[in-house]
């Protein structure tokens, strides 16, 4: 059996062009993020890193944020300027319709072949 | 009043695209700004300080994450042929450079005694004071073996004036410390009592101590007469660690187009290490004997390498733009 998975993952790899977008790969940490954007609807980096309790950094979040706005798997939008001169507006951070689809689809998928998740 | 982070922001918008700043260095900076205005209005200075800290290690974070993933990504899309002559050109570097220093240890070697005990460990501080010519000479040549005969592009060449830099990096550590320590280490294990530091064995700090004003004293090897000797010693270390760079930027300049074929190249090679080598001692002598300044003795072959560099790209580009039947 492993080998035919290796066989397989072999002709997958070999198939897919090396300039082919990883659009539809989403890692552990752009999971995490996701499960946190659909459960409160829209947050900043900073309330992000917060609710991970962790698991994302400050100095790392946007660097995913950033890759998962390429997928797009979330969007963003400028929040008003804060009140006074030179201050930059904080970036909001809300999950897109294919997040949300990518999100349930690997849940749903993970469910199945991992029954402890649905406990 | 100042925005915390403001000249920061300047700092990356000069490094950064405008992409990087708008997805990266100012959601960053916008969090770093929001939380110490939050705790602006507290009393406790120091969280606030402790926020600028923070703030301002994530920024340097963020842009260290994405400097490393655009590397990966320049690296990811190099083509066959860059890869190719990647490959090429950092065997035949590192092949030459580990002939070169062997060749450059034997001389020492016979102070290594058959069966005496702790002779590989001699052997190996020996290593350290063969690199400095040993890796401009095997980087020189390995770019013009690996680029002889394929045709390095643009990104390949940029790759290898990273490889460059990163030569001329160990160049200069070797120069500063590992070379003086280890020679003093040497020196030691063969008398095999403690002996006072030559100027070989000196490293860059102690050098540079030497050389202020009242430290003259301190040791007997830097009397006055010498004090103008030493100060080149000390310029010339360091300008010698830029010998890989500029050298390799020579040999870039000769592959740049194949008209030369590989043997012309390597020819000029050898005529641009030796050439570098007589402008260093030729600068140095007008140095000692005050016709130039040390600093300018010392760098001397760099610069004149670079000009050389400079004219023969210039006169590639002329001829690649020049008519067809010229």
């Amino acid at each position: 059996m492993p080998r035919w998975t290796a066989v397989l993952h072999s002709c997958k790899t070999a198939r897919v062009a090396k300039s082919h977008p990883r659009a539809l790969t989403v890692s552990r940490k752009e999971l995490l993020v996701l499960e946190l954007l659909v459960a409160n609807k829209q947050l900043y980096g900073l309330q992000l890193v917060a609710a991970s309790r962790g698991r994302l950094k400050r100095g790392t979040v946007y660097v995913t944020l950033g890759r998962m706005e390429d997928k797009g798997y979330i969007a963003s939008k400028l929040d008003d300027p804060p009140p006074g001169a030179g201050g930059l507006p904080r970036r909001i951070y809300v999950p897109t319709p294919l997040g949300r689809r990518m999100l349930s689809a690997w849940s749903s998928g993970a469910k199945r072949l991992v029954p402890e998740f649905a406990q | 009043m100042k925005r915390p982070g403001a000249r920061l922001r300047a700092i990356a918008a000069r490094l950064c695209c405008a992409h990087t700043m708008e997805r990266l260095v100012d959601p960053t900076l916008a969090d770093l700004q929001a939380e110490y205005e939050n705790a602006a209005g507290r009393t406790r200075k120091w969280e606030r300080r402790w926020i600028l800290v923070l703030g301002h290690i994530a920024l340097i974070r963020v842009m260290a994450v994405h400097g490393g993933m655009r590397a990966v990504g320049f690296l990811r899309c190099s083509t066959a042929d860059d890869r190719r002559a990647l490959r090429r050109t950092v065997g035949a570097s590192a092949a030459i450079t580990s002939v070169g220093t062997v060749v450059l240890m034997v001389p020492f070697l016979k102070y290594l005694s058959r069966g005496r005990s702790g002779s590989v460990e001699l052997a190996l501080y020996l290593i350290p004071q063969a690199l400095p010519v040993s890796i401009p000479v095997g980087l020189t040549f390995g770019i013009l073996w690996g680029l002889g005969k394929v045709a390095g592009s643009p990104r390949s060449r940029t790759l290898i004036v990273l490889l460059a830099t990163l030569a001329s990096v160990a160049s200069f550590t070797t120069l500063a410390w590992v070379g003086p320590i280890a020679n003093q280490a040497f020196r030691v294990s063969m008398i095999g009592h403690p002996v006072p530091k030559g100027v070989n064995e000196l490293t860059l700090g102690e050098l540079r101590r030497l050389l202020e004003p009242g430290t003259v004293e301190q040791r007997p090897f830097a009397a006055p007469a010498n004090l103008r000797s030493l100060a080149l010693t000390y310029h010339s270390r360091a300008a010698l660690a830029g010998a890989p760079l500029v050298l390799a930027l020579f040999a870039l300049a000769l592959t740049r187009r194949r008209q030369y074929g590989r043997i012309v190249p390597l020819l000029a090679g050898c005529l641009a290490i030796w050439g570098y080598y007589v402008v260093m001692y030729s600068a140095r002598r007008l140095g000692l004997d005050h016709i130039v300044s040390v600093s300018a003795a010392a760098w001397a072959p760099n610069v004149v390498l670079s000009i050389v560099s400079v004219a023969l790209i210039l006169l590639g580009s002329r001829r690649a733009n020049g008519p067809a039947d010229a």
